[in-house]
């Protein structure tokens, strides 16, 4: 089995797969707090970004740079098929402990 | 107008930040300081600091698995055994002491010599400029067309100097034939090492001109041994090759720009001979103007590029230019750190020391070993395997027979076309990742 996500790093894997296609570090910031209403700091994005794709969870490539970021690139990072297996296990673990409580304290979910 | 992030906090976010995350990180956050302060950034770059610091300690955690254990109670220990036994707690401080000078200064002695400053005037401020080609991940050397876009756009570079390094016999009269080591460069190498000759006149542009006359300045070693220190040798034919050049200069002793070379001739490359991405390979230096610094004149050379990517999209846009520190350009990115390492078990006793000229590859690598590396690079560029080029490379480097010219460029060869890429891996989200997940 694999290493088991936490859950900060599904957060931002699930920010990505939101996403869609390759997505960059200040919109997967954005995407976080929209959802989830809580501040984040954008560094524990990034830290996290690296780790998941020092995982192989993620994979990244420079996009082109743009004179509106003064000639830096993007660092563009797509999920990658392990990413998606590891948020599937994820899932099944917490749907495997819900299962069985009551229908009240599920729908508070 | 486009507002400047703190410059301190910007510059701690560059020391603190990994290399491979740097930019886009950068990039990031000059995106969103857009609607921010300049508090808000400065909070950015302590937290950025904390994260990837602690992010570093634990990778080296795991990778050592070793922790310092520290705690109140070894500090309580140590004020005790203190308290009882002054002298054994101080000769055991003193001895842990003087073993951190040595491992500094070993370091400090490892890291002068891996990045010497050229012994130049302002040697320090010398740097390479190249272009990285990001589809195969190598440096691009056909960048005859780059280099005059450069020279006559750059503002933070001064003296934009293109060289490539060819073996020549050279043979004169009554002499036995010498293969010598000859620098092909643009008169403004001359201007960019800021060195004189002591007979005669250096390169000037007009020797660069195609139909000019085939001049060539010798080196003080070619003109002890091979002229007799003559002071008539200005004016005197020599043959490098099939060609006869006249005698025009002779440098100092020592005199060894950019690379290793004995004797310099004009570098006759025409961009109008030539497509983007075709003709002799070539690599370019030149100084930082002043007030400019390495990160002011890697901005404007990726503001060139871009603008360049956006002209020539076909041939340009994986390109990449950056400005790299003068000895490092001699080496691919993979090599510069291996070779650091290697270079230090095969350093010639005292041959590196005391060179009053520059010699960045006998600073580096001995001179026919600097050359194989460039031919290890360029054979890796025709598709051998790196395994195989890695293993000729350790080979060589341990002292193994080498073939004498090895990574010299023939001129005789017809300018290459563009390289023909390796296949690139697909990227891995490409291949069979969905797009959505599916949450059933």
């Amino acid at each position: 089995m694999r290493e088991a996500l936490g859950e900060f790093e599904q957060l931002v894997l699930l920010a990505i797969v939101q996403l869609e296609g390759d997505v960059y570090g200040v919109p997967i910031v954005d995407e976080i707090e929209r959802r989830t209403g809580r501040t984040v700091a954008p560094a524990a994005v990034y830290v996290t970004l690296r780790r998941l794709e020092e995982k192989g969870l993620l994979s990244s490539k420079m996009s082109a740079p743009t004179a509106e970021r003064g000639g830096k690139a993007k660092r563009c990072v797509k999920i990658t098929t392990a990413g998606l297996a590891s948020l599937r296990e994820a899932r099944q673990v917490i749907d495997s402990m819900w299962k069985g409580l009551d229908p009240g304290l599920r729908t508070e979910k | 107008m486009t507002r400047r992030s703190p410059r301190l906090a910007r510059w701690i976010l560059e020391r603190v930040l990994p290399p491979d995350v740097r930019e886009g990180i950068s990039g990031d956050l000059d995106e969103m300081f857009r609607r921010r302060s300049g508090l808000w950034y400065w909070r950015q770059a302590l937290s950025f600091s904390t994260h990837f610091t602690r992010e570093r300690l634990r990778g080296w955690r795991r990778r050592t698995d070793m922790t310092t254990g520290m705690s109140w109670l070894d500090f309580k220990l140590g004020v005790r055994m203190l308290r009882r036994y002054p002298g054994l707690t101080f000769v055991g401080g003193l001895g842990m002491a003087v073993a951190i000078a040595v491992g500094v200064t070993s370091f400090a002695f490892f890291y002068s010599s891996m990045h010497p400053v050229l012994p130049l005037a302002e040697g320090d401020r010398i740097v390479g400029l190249e272009n990285w080609d990001t589809s195969w991940n190598n440096q691009e050397e056909r960048i005859i067309h780059d280099f005059v876009a450069w020279r006559s756009e750059l503002k933070s570079v001064e003296d934009l100097a293109a060289f490539r390094q060819v073996q020549r016999n050279m043979i004169g009269d009554g002499q036995p034939v010498e293969q010598v080591s000859v620098g092909e460069m643009t008169a403004s190498a001359f201007r960019l090492a800021r060195v004189s000759p002591v007979l005669g006149r250096p390169l000037i542009e007009s020797d660069e001109r195609k139909g000019a006359a085939e001049v060539v300045v010798i080196g003080y070693t070619v003109w002890k041994n091979r002229f007799a220190s003559r002071t008539s040798v200005i004016g005197e034919s020599v043959r490098l090759g099939a060609t006869v050049h006249t005698i025009v200069g002779v440098m100092p002793e020592g005199f060894a720009f950019p690379a290793s070379e004995r004797a310099w001739v004009p570098l006759r490359a025409d961009p109008l001979d030539y497509e983007r991405r075709r003709g002799p390979g070539i690599m370019v230096a030149g100084r930082l103007a002043p007030g400019a610094t390495f990160e002011t004149a890697q901005a404007e050379l990726t503001t060139l590029g871009t603008r360049m990517a956006t002209a020539f999209p076909k041939t340009h846009d994986r390109l990449r230019p950056r400005v790299v520190r003068y000895t490092e350009m001699w080496f691919d990115d993979e090599r510069r750190s291996d070779l650091n390492i290697l270079q230090i078990f095969i350093r010639p006793q005292g041959r590196a020391w005391g060179r009053p000229w520059p010699d960045p590859a006998r600073h580096l690598l001995p001179r026919r070993r600097a050359a194989r590396v460039r031919g290890c690079r360029r054979r890796a560029a025709r598709h051998l395997d790196r395994p195989r080029v890695e293993r000729r490379l350790h080979g060589r480097a341990v002292g193994g027979a080498a073939p004498r010219r090895v990574g010299v460029h023939d001129e005789r060869r017809p300018a290459r076309g563009p390289r023909s890429r390796p296949a690139r891996p697909a990227h891995p989200a490409d291949a069979g990742a969905e797009r959505r997940l599916t949450l059933t």
